[in-house]
């Protein structure tokens, strides 16, 4: 049931969301064919400046319609008429709300892959050969100084964090969407105010967890300054340490983080729905 | 053999209102029931807690023999009283949906009443009068082969000529070996096709009887005794 869940969610998302990718990609390539023009005269610096200026609104537009159109979508599938379609599906709450997180997650990406492509292509920043060298050269020596046995290795886990967190941030507006549908009236505003108090607790957790990997270093040989970062001279081995527990630490709080918002909204659909 | 549906002291209150209170009745398979009372009665909720949209506050609703649960909605096909398909959807889109989650779905039937009405596959939801999506949402509903269908004011806000569509494809469509229940407080309307009604008032059943039962022993048509129960 997942993958019809899956196929209905991608089908409704991406007749508006493929073609502002697919324009923020063309406008990429065309500043990349019209950028040797651009510089040539005042006229041309201008409408190379106005073409900028479109090009960074677009990539913006992108990335708010792809979270915002998700959000919308997941109130009203959930929480407003469409509810009664979706909630008398032989399905549980679970696979929905998984589907809907997934979707979410993968368009996240897709959204970053093209801006990051498009801005690439403005800025004609494709990699020199020399480049590329000078970047496989340097991969090896940070794998090393943050404790990993291989670049792979080293960018499996990285990559496998950043997903986590964005997977646990897409969690928590659905969290704070379910908690705001509790309200008897102004749901919106409900669900905005959930979503500030969720947000101040996670900087709570976040403080702490730093805290509580850095706080053990903060004595030897430096300084906490005013902006709260730490200072020290540690030999390389300790660094290597830091980084392997900052990660860790990271991940396992993102985790559980992310599975407290699973829960909140798997209990709100399952337990207290309420459809108006 | 259990019966299609069974509440049992079902209670449903949303903080301090009790929307229904003490509900007990049994419905056999094979009935055409009718869910009447006036506004604010319980009917909604009633049905609401049938389909597993909201849980009891106490008491238990048990279809064929189930609480509400993901087996008991392949069994049940729910029309609300509002129009719940997406704006952006083609009628092709939905009857696809509704092929994929439900296995008791016919799509020849569906799209057969489609096409009866001059509704074409890539007509969007969104280009259509109220009347027209009501009549899809019903032919989606009734186009399944389920045990129990639950209609919630089905004939409400539309015309008499749609009206008499609607009532029309609800007998043409009905399997003997299911129960339906229409919730509606137009009585007049439905209830030459009814074989049984509950009255609800207040949250509470006042009446349940056969329709036969109270034209031959009252009298007097089901419309007539609604109005005397119900009068203000």
């Amino acid at each position: 049931m997942l993958g019809k869940l899956w196929k209905h969610e991608w089908k409704a998302n991406c007749r508006l969301l493929l073609a502002v990718h697919l324009a923020l990609l063309a406008m990429g390539l065309v500043g990349y064919l019209i950028q040797g023009i651009l510089q040539t005269g005042p006229v041309t610096s201008v409408i190379g400046g106005l073409y900028i200026l479109l090009f960074f609104l677009l990539a913006a537009a992108a990335f708010l319609l792809t979270h915002i159109l998700m959000i919308i979508r997941y109130y009203r599938n959930f929480f407003t008429a469409e509810g009664y379609l979706v909630h008398t599906l032989p399905v549980g709450p679970g696979s929905k709300l998984l589907a809907k997180c997934l979707n979410h997650l993968v368009w996240s990406l897709i959204n970053q892959v093209c801006v990051v492509s498009a801005v690439m292509l403005v800025i004609a920043a494709v990699p020199s050969e020399e480049q590329m060298e000078s970047l496989l050269e340097i991969l090896p020596e940070a794998a090393k100084a943050m404790g990993f046995s291989s670049v792979p290795s080293m960018l499996a886990v990285l990559t496998g964090l950043i997903l986590l967190m964005l997977f646990s941030a897409i969690l928590m507006f659905y969290a704070a969407i379910s908690l705001g549908s509790l309200f008897p009236s102004h749901r919106i505003l409900g669900s905005v105010l959930c979503w500030l108090g969720l947000w101040i607790a996670n900087q709570i957790v976040n403080v702490v967890m730093m805290v509580s990997v850095f706080g053990p270093y903060a004595g030897m040989e430096g300084t906490i300054t005013q902006a709260g970062e730490i200072q020290v001279t540690l030999p390389p081995p300790q660094v290597t340490e830091i980084i392997g527990t900052f990660l860790g630490t990271v991940a396992a709080v993102t985790a559980v983080m992310g599975a407290i918002y699973y829960l909140i909204s798997y209990f709100v659909l399952s337990k207290r729905l309420n459809l108006q | 053999m259990s019966d299609c549906l069974s509440c049992l002291e079902l209670t449903k209150r949303f903080g301090n209102k009790e929307a229904l209170s003490h509900v007990n009745f049994s419905l056999p398979r094979g009935r055409i029931v009718g869910l009447l009372g006036p506004n604010g009665s319980g009917k909604t909720t009633l049905l609401k807690l049938v389909s597993g949209l909201l849980r009891p506050t106490e008491g238990s609703v048990l279809i064929e023999g189930m609480v509400p649960c993901i087996e008991t909605k392949k069994l049940v096909s729910y029309l609300p009283d509002q129009m719940y398909l997406g704006d952006w959807m083609r009628v092709s889109d939905i009857v696809e949906y509704f092929q994929d989650f439900y296995s008791d779905f016919d799509g020849n039937r569906a799209r057969a009443m489609l096409q009866a009405l001059g509704i074409t596959m890539d007509q969007k939801i969104r280009g259509m009068s109220k009347g027209t999506r009501e009549k899809v949402q019903l032919i989606l509903v009734m186009s399944r082969r389920a045990k129990l269908y639950c209609l919630d004011e089905p004939i409400a806000g539309v015309d008499p000529a749609a009206r008499d569509y609607i009532l029309s494809v609800i007998l043409d469509n009905f399997d003997e070996g299911s129960t339906m229940l229409i919730s509606t407080h137009l009585i007049a309307d439905v209830e030459n096709i009814l074989d049984e009604v509950i009255f609800l008032k207040e949250g509470r059943v006042v009446l349940q009887s056969l329709v036969e039962d109270i034209r031959s022993r009252q009298g007097k048509s089901v419309d007539r005794l609604f109005r005397e129960v119900f009068r203000c």
